[in-house]
């Protein structure tokens, strides 16, 4: 298991990469993200929507509510064009840091 | 699928009931049930589902920003005391109680077996089946010796491995509102195979008797059969104390996490009534064996526990009231 500390910092990246092709909800987002992940990175609930919330607020998704059969109204959450300008702004970012950190990582 | 509702509610129960609280709840409540439904579906049962869903949860301090309740979480636990109890450390610590359970039960079980063999061996032999009495003692010393030693291996392997949670049972602790709700989860869910193994442990003991009884009754002269009959009693005493011990640590692991009954905060921060206490029983013992040795009435003897036990909550009692008009803080 990943250590949540390590991987904060990009939890935006993740969430905005599994928008980028079509809207998705809650608990799709985590399934995916534990099965992209291989279940190294399980996000908890919590972490997910603190996550949410911050990039409604900053512009980089909107949400609505999708049709539901069940009688369950979903939260769905789009990326907005700002988001994808985001996310190619973090994956630069992750690219010099990984190559950064890299430099300094010794393999035994 | 209602427990789920319950830790939700439990979670949210001091904080505003603003739109954004409301939201945040809704939300989180969805993503829970559609966690928790893939999981009944996958084939995980209704505890196991529930568990996993709580303890993935995560921590509500993460939406205090979002929401504007820092200054209501904050305060909740403005006052720590004693290190934080994270879920990683109580994952970690249950599962090596569970192995730590699985390893004592073992080392217990040879111990309470190890004198079968000795036990039939000095039946052959006084029944005259051609093994001679050295041949019995040697023989069945030496297994005695061997199980016994294995055992205290066990033992003292993991007294090691346990030694790094000591802490928990001795400090008082913090832990997280959503990490102990998980522990009470499981807690709760254990109680029935808890009382289950417990009960299987009673029924075991009193069955082990029964084949020694009966022999005792029907072949009274059948020393052979009385001493393998022993054996059997040994055995499946030993068999009920593997129940007693895995189940009882479990629990005891629950209760130590939970702070409850004898690890509540209060008896670990009385540090008099600790110190009392060590020396209390520690005199007791001493009186007992003195007293048992010298005149050799163990028929009595014993006498001295029950009435050391309630002299014990007497001064415990004691001890607390001086505590409570002293300096005690609550």
């Amino acid at each position: 298991m990943i250590s949540s500390d390590v991987i904060r910092g990009y939890n935006d990246t993740i969430i905005l990469y599994l928008l980028l092709d079509a809207p998705s909800y809650g608990y799709e987002i985590s399934k995916k993200i534990r099965e992209l992940s291989q279940g190294r990175y399980v996000i908890k609930e919590t972490t997910l929507y603190s996550a949410f919330s911050r990039l409604e607020r900053n512009g980089y998704i909107t949400s609505f509510y999708g049709d539901e059969t069940g009688g369950k109204r979903r939260t769905y959450y789009r990326i907005t064009g700002e988001g994808e300008a985001y996310y190619r702004e973090k994956c630069d970012e992750w690219s010099l840091t990984k190559d950064v950190v890299e430099r300094f990582i010794r393999k035994f | 699928m209602e427990t789920i509702k319950l830790y939700l509610e439990n979670m949210f129960m001091n904080l505003p009931n603003s739109e954004k609280v409301e939201r945040a709840k809704a939300e989180l409540l969805a993503m829970m049930e559609d966690k928790y439904n893939e999981l009944k579906a996958e084939g995980k049962t209704e505890n196991e589902a529930v568990g996993i869903v709580i303890s993935e949860f995560g921590n509500l301090n993460e939406l205090a920003e979002d929401l504007g309740i820092k200054d209501t979480l904050d305060n909740a636990d403005s006052v720590p005391k004693g290190r934080i109890v994270t879920m990683e450390t109580v994952k970690s610590y249950l599962n090596v109680t569970a192995i730590s359970a699985r390893r004592i039960a073992i080392g217990v079980f040879l111990c309470i077996c190890s004198p079968i063999l000795i036990v039939v061996l000095s039946g052959m032999s006084e029944s005259n089946m051609g093994i001679s009495e050295n041949i019995a003692a040697g023989g069945g010393v030496g297994v005695l010796l061997v199980l016994v030693a294995v055992a205290v291996a066990l033992f003292v392997y993991n007294g090691m491995a346990l030694s790094k949670y000591e802490y928990l049972q001795r400090e008082s602790f913090q832990m997280e509102y959503s990490v102990k709700q998980y522990v009470m989860q499981l807690q709760d869910s254990h109680k029935s195979t808890f009382m289950l193994h417990i009960t299987i442990g009673v029924v075991l003991c009193i069955i082990a008797v029964v084949p020694l009884i009966i022999t005792a009754c029907i072949a009274e002269e059948n020393e052979l059969l009385i001493c393998v009959m022993v054996g059997v009693l040994l055995f499946i005493v030993a068999v009920a104390v593997l129940f007693f011990i895995t189940a009882g640590m479990e629990e005891g692991a629950y209760r130590i996490l939970l702070q409850q009954d004898e690890y509540a905060p209060a008896k670990k921060d009385n540090k008099v009534l600790q110190a009392v206490g060590a020396l209390y029983w520690t005199i007791v013992t001493t009186a007992y064996l003195l007293w048992s040795f010298i005149t050799f009435d163990w028929y009595i003897s014993w006498i001295i526990w029950p009435i050391a036990g309630v002299l014990y909550t007497v001064i415990e009692a004691a001890l607390k009231m001086k505590n409570n008009n002293g300096d005690y803080h609550a």
